[in-house]
């Protein structure tokens, strides 16, 4: 066990590499585009400006060049400072809890509806609940957030005021309840369909026909038998969703106005602010390395079967 | 939770046209005025909240709150002095600007002619890489600060065009007589700065503290309370000591939107009292929503097609000419931007001084035979294609004007979306084919020079399309260098004569400000750099 | 998980189980395999021919192919005849679901929007289906570094924000002036590139599930060589939960075009897809005007992966015969 962990965080430091370096290189192909013309916006921007950015920003420095100084920077734990002078670390940490916040009751929403409709459905296979929960869930991929979040903001916050139209920052709860139903639902199709055939395969597993035969009543073999069998895919699923959306929801935060990760990603991204980008990009490779460790570390607690060594 | 959510989708159009009108009937600026209460402004999150760096609408309407200008504008657009006492000059050229008394800082600190001469020089500095340092260009000895390499450190860190004749007086010389100098000192680039903002006042060149725009200092009519909470807020409360007119609201809220459907959305709700710019798609149903709070002004934005003048296809006048007659400017101000937008018929804007209605003449008056007739014998080209950014709100109307060249010329049009606007000007840089461009401007100081000067004379600022006619220029020079506005008006009119006849670019649209406000607030006024007016809205109840 | 919303590409994936749990349990019976090749698939073949809502979503997807390779023979319009005067227009004979913002045929346009929002979901279908099947069976089977490797570029893959990789490749396109057809394939290249990783895991646990296996051991010992063990014994094994994840895939790869272009990143004018007719209808403002030209694409949209899912399905129940 403790050599498996070993081995995975040397293999994280190698992963985490990986993914700044790809980064680093797909902003300096073209994603960073002209940071300084976007920062003027549409107001001209003379020869002499320009070279003095360049020269502040160091925009023409090699690529290695640059990538060996945010190396070095990173190591005594600098990630730099934005194109605007903001210490990234702070942009990161004060984004953070907002996604957070709206990731776990995403999760929430996708756990309370998917898996237990996954269970019913899975439970009374062929049932018209099954059928009709496939349909609504499936209606869903079909349509995409960007319409999704607008129409719920829509109805919910502002004809029919049951939530707060926008979040301010820092959101509370009750500002995240609408924008985390939304960003929810979008798992709760998957989430549902996973749920319904791991229950279905484990109801014709020999140890519930066992343990029905030898009387046990029909909730009890559900709850302990079947249900603990299933978690497995689900807990997967879920460890790996609860990691993308940590790395936040571009579309949904910024309709709701929160300012999470996701907006921090996607302002920065549009202005070219390479520092930014790659040090959020490299905070999220962080989180979701985390969470396929607790993932991965969960199996072994879910099923004896399961070894790490 | 399915079910719900698609009875919801099946009412919703019932819902719009019923639910939506309740609201509609109780604007209006009635009730008593609160002295004390507080406004909240939708801004974007500033890029920069320092006088030397910020130029974009998020921070500028920060710093209207924190500092007060030299001069500002009155209802024709004249400047008038506001912390200046006088401003005074007798060739255009040398201009002496004398302070009014009492005038202190946020932090007590008084108001002198250093607090300028600093700050500016701070800004002309070339190393300090400042946005808004080419508003200092027309001061003698920016050159020497603002070396074409930028490997060369400039060998002095100040202005010589600036000198300090006593305490609240000082001069600034020009490298050449500009008539409108003073005009040019109501923007943001010209704010004082306290000793309190540099890390030593007497250093040269002079720094600014790194935290100085999480809380700045100003010497307007209200105070920073805490600090600059990025992307989430910024909150003035009223300065008591301000020497100047005092506003009639105890403070303003100014609540960082990441874009600007959210914004309409709190307004909305009820948790927002003003919106500065109301979306485009929400102004069919805008009477609806605000009623008599929703209102327009007129502002100084122009929206214009570019032709570059490396693109063979557009040499001849003639194919401009009947593109321009081929698009029906009403029709797309009124369709796509529900009239929120006026036709444009001239090269500069109605806001400033000296314009004229319908300059561009025949040129830009929609007639669909003609320019079909005049496209087909100047052998236009069968395939156009116009170019824009997709980081702005343009494709509706790009898209439109595209569909009006296809139906009214009989040849392909295609609306073609770049990813930013740096990637549109990267192209038109390379000479690549763009095709034509959009491209719009608002300008910096109100005066027909400043719509002019960066837009058609040649190297213009953003005279990207590379348009160039020495005729204009010198009629543009003689303008800014004439002893009176009167004058210089005369030589700017002739100027925009030369474009009509040559039409290097067509005029499309003048912008309006679309804003509208709660019920809690009154007197909702734009000013002409698309702020909020803090001296006059009011606080109701 | 309708489509890109998260910044990192783990949305596309839809089911993700991890490496040790998939519904396809220990304990399947594949004596068929050594015995009768050819046996499971007539099973299935007997099982689907019975099945009404198997036949409903062919019946869709088949309309959807006929729409995507004649268009025209669905409507007489033109997609690209726009004008300002019809702005809004209500349905009428002309034009049944009315017309858009623009003036343009609502109807018409989804219709030939069909084509390019299908080819770019189903090239990327294929595209990560085939990543996902190599690297899982390589995974899977060899297991020890390999696995330790092509794991650990799946955590990169996961790691990459889509939109950057978006901005980045259709700028580059754009540069080399690519038209639509190369815009197509970056599509292909960005969604199916990035959105491999969830059907590799599933294949790759079903392989590691597999191999364990009696029947395997046998061929082996029979002296079976390896590629041939993993075509034959294992690969057909992984085939059913492949087929479950990459159908819903098909469906997020579409409606990501619509969240692409929704951020400046799609396919551009006069290329016509749901994906653009979605986002160009999106605006709030817009849809409380009139709500049928962002209802009908996405209704289209909702449909075609309906059929998709509903087929993926199906085939797997009928393949797996304790389903049955």
């Amino acid at each position: 066990m403790f050599r498996y962990l070993v081995r995975r965080l040397l293999q994280m430091i190698l992963v985490f590499l990986g993914t700044t370096f790809i980064v680093f290189a797909l902003m300096f192909a073209g994603g960073e585009g002209d940071p300084i013309q976007n920062l003027a916006g549409e107001k001209p921007v003379s020869a002499a400006q320009r070279a003095q950015l360049t020269e502040k920003f160091h925009l023409d420095d090699g690529f290695f060049e640059r990538y060996w100084y945010y190396l070095k920077d990173l190591v005594t734990g600098n990630l730099g400072e934005s194109l605007t002078g903001r210490d990234i670390s702070t942009m990161i940490l004060d984004a953070f809890p907002a996604t957070a916040k709206l990731a776990t009751i995403a999760i929430l929403v996708t756990i309370v509806f998917g898996v237990t409709a996954g269970v019913i459905a899975g439970i009374r296979r062929g049932s018209i609940f099954d059928n009709s929960t496939l349909v609504l869930t499936l209606v869903i991929i079909g349509i995409p957030t960007v319409v999704l979040a607008p129409l719920g903001q829509l109805l919910f916050g502002v004809k029919f005021p049951i939530f707060p139209a926008t979040a301010n920052n820092p959101p509370t709860w009750y500002e995240l309840i609408l924008p985390g139903i939304v960003l929810g639902l979008l798992s709760v199709a998957t989430a549902m369909r996973l749920t319904r055939a791991s229950v279905a395969e484990n109801l014709r597993a020999d140890f519930v026909r066992t343990a029905k035969s030898k009387g046990m009543p029909g909730r009890r073999v559900i709850g302990v038998h079947v249900l603990r069998n299933s978690l497995i895919p689900i807990v997967t699923f879920i460890g790996v969703e609860l990691g993308s959306l940590m790395g936040g929801a571009i579309i949904t935060e910024r309709v709701f106005n929160i300012s999470g990760i996701g907006n921090l990603l996607y302002k920065n991204l549009n202005l070219g602010d390479a520092p930014v980008v790659i040090g959020t990009v490299s905070v999220l490779v962080i989180v979701f390395l985390i969470a396929n460790l607790i993932v991965d570390l969960l199996y072994a607690v879910l099923d004896p079967r399961i070894r790490y060594e | 939770m399915q079910v719900r959510r698609l009875a919801a989708w099946a009412a919703l159009p019932l819902a719009v046209t019923l639910g939506l009108t309740a609201c509609g009937k109780s604007g209006g600026d009635s009730g008593s005025a609160n002295q004390n209460g507080v406004v909240s402004i939708g801004i974007s999150e500033p890029q920069f909240l320092s006088p030397a760096n910020t130029s974009e609408t998020g921070g500028s309407q920060v710093l209207s709150a924190l500092f007060a200008p030299l001069v500002d504008f009155d209802e024709a657009n004249k400047p008038f002095e506001v912390a200046a006492q006088e401003i005074t000059t007798t060739d255009n050229k040398t201009w002496t600007v004398k302070l009014k008394d009492g005038w202190t800082f946020h932090n007590g600190e008084p108001v002198t002619a250093d607090s300028y001469i600093n700050a500016w020089n701070y800004a002309a500095y070339g190393p300090n890489a400042a946005k808004n340092n080419y508003f200092f260009d027309k001061i003698e000895g920016f050159k020497a600060l603002n070396p074409a390499d930028a490997a060369t450190k400039p060998e002095t860190s100040t202005l010589t065009g600036l000198k300090k004749v006593d305490d609240k007086t000082f001069t600034v010389t020009l490298s050449a007589p500009f008539s409108e100098f003073k005009a040019l000192l109501g923007y943001t680039a010209f704010y004082p700065l306290p000793k309190a903002a540099w890390e030593s006042d007497t250093a040269a060149p002079l720094v600014l503290k790194k935290d100085f725009q999480e809380a700045p200092i100003g010497n307007g009519p209200f105070k920073i309370k805490g600090t600059w909470q990025h992307d989430s807020q910024v909150e003035v409360e009223k300065y008591d000591a301000f020497a100047g007119t005092k506003p009639h609201i105890g403070g303003a809220l100014f609540k960082i939107y990441q874009n600007s459907d959210a914004e309409y959305a709190d307004l909305l709700a009820n948790n927002l009292d003003v919106v500065k710019q109301i979306p485009t798609e929400s102004l069919s149903t805008v009477q609806g929503d605000l009623g008599d709070r929703f209102q327009q002004s007129p502002s100084s934005s122009f929206t214009f097609l570019a032709f570059p003048t490396f693109d063979p296809r557009f040499k001849d006048v003639d194919v401009r000419k009947a593109i321009s007659m081929a698009i029906d400017r009403e029709e797309i101000a009124n369709k796509i931007f529900q009239g929120s937008q006026k036709a444009a018929y001239s090269f500069t804007s109605p806001v400033v001084a000296g314009y004229r209605d319908k300059t561009c003449g025949t040129a830009c008056e929609f007639n669909p035979t003609e320019a079909k007739s005049l496209y087909e014998k100047s052998k236009g080209p069968k395939e156009l294609n116009i170019s824009y950014n997709a980081d702005g709100p343009h494709k509706q109307w790009v898209e439109a004007t595209c569909n009006q060249l296809k139906t009214n010329l009989g040849v392909e049009c295609v609306a073609t979306p770049e990813p930013k606007f740096a990637d549109l000007l990267t192209k038109v840089e390379k000479k690549e084919d763009v095709g034509m461009f959009r491209l719009g401007w608002a300008f910096d100081y109100p005066s027909m020079e400043n719509y002019l000067g960066p837009l058609y004379s040649t190297g213009g600022s953003s005279n990207y399309y590379g348009y160039s006619n020495p005729e204009f220029d010198s009629l543009v020079k003689a303008g800014t260098e004439a002893p009176t506005t009167d004058e210089a008006i005369k030589k700017y009119q002739e100027a925009e004569d030369i474009l009509a006849k040559d039409l290097p670019v067509l005029p499309l649209r003048f912008g309006q400000n679309v804003f509208g406000h709660s019920t809690k607030v009154k007197n909702v006024a734009i000013d002409l750099f698309t702020r909020v007016d803090l001296n006059k809205i009011e606080s109701v109840g | 998980m309708s489509d890109f919303e998260t910044v990192t590409a783990t949305e596309l994936h839809t089911a993700a189980p991890g490496p040790a749990g998939e519904p396809n349990a220990p304990g399947q019976p594949h004596t068929m395999e050594v015995s009768k090749p050819r046996s499971a698939a007539a099973d299935a073949w007997r099982d689907l021919r019975r099945r009404p809502l198997f036949w409903a979503a062919v019946a869709i997807a088949l309309l959807v192919l006929v729409i995507t390779a004649v268009p025209s023979l669905f409507t007489s319009g033109d997609p690209l005849a726009c004008s300002l005067s019809n702005q809004n227009a209500a349905p009428s004979g002309a034009a049944i679901f009315g017309y858009d913002y623009q003036g343009c045929d609502v109807y018409t346009r989804a219709i030939y929007g069909t084509r390019n929002s299908m080819m770019i979901g189903f090239f990327s279908a294929l595209f990560a289906g085939f990543l996902a099947i190599l690297a899982g069976l390589t995974s899977g089977f060899f297991g020890g570094w390999i696995d330790a490797v092509i794991s650990r570029v799946v955590d990169i893959v996961l790691g990459l924000p889509l939109i950057l990789a978006g901005l980045v490749l259709m700028n580059r396109i754009d540069n080399a002036g690519g038209g639509n057809g190369a815009r197509i394939a970056g599509f292909v290249l960005i969604l199916g590139g990035l959105g491999w990783t969830t059907a590799a895991r599933v294949v790759r646990s079903s392989v590691i599930t597999a191999k364990n296996q009696d029947y395997v051991a046998a061929a082996r010992m029979l002296g079976a060589g390896s590629g041939r063990i993993m075509l034959r014994h294992i690969l057909p094994n992984a085939l059913a939960p492949f087929l479950v994840v990459i159908t819903i895939a098909l469906g997020t790869f579409i409606a990501a075009e619509a969240s692409l272009s929704f951020l400046g990143v799609g396919l551009e004018p006069p290329a016509q897809s749901w994906g653009q007719q979605i986002s160009a209808a999106s605006p709030i403002g817009l849809v409380r005007t009139n709500p049928i030209p962002l209802l009908v694409p996405s209704t289209f949209l909702a449909l075609t992966v309906l059929a998709f899912i509903i087929m993926g399905d199906k085939i797997r129940e009928a393949f797996d015969p304790k389903l049955r």
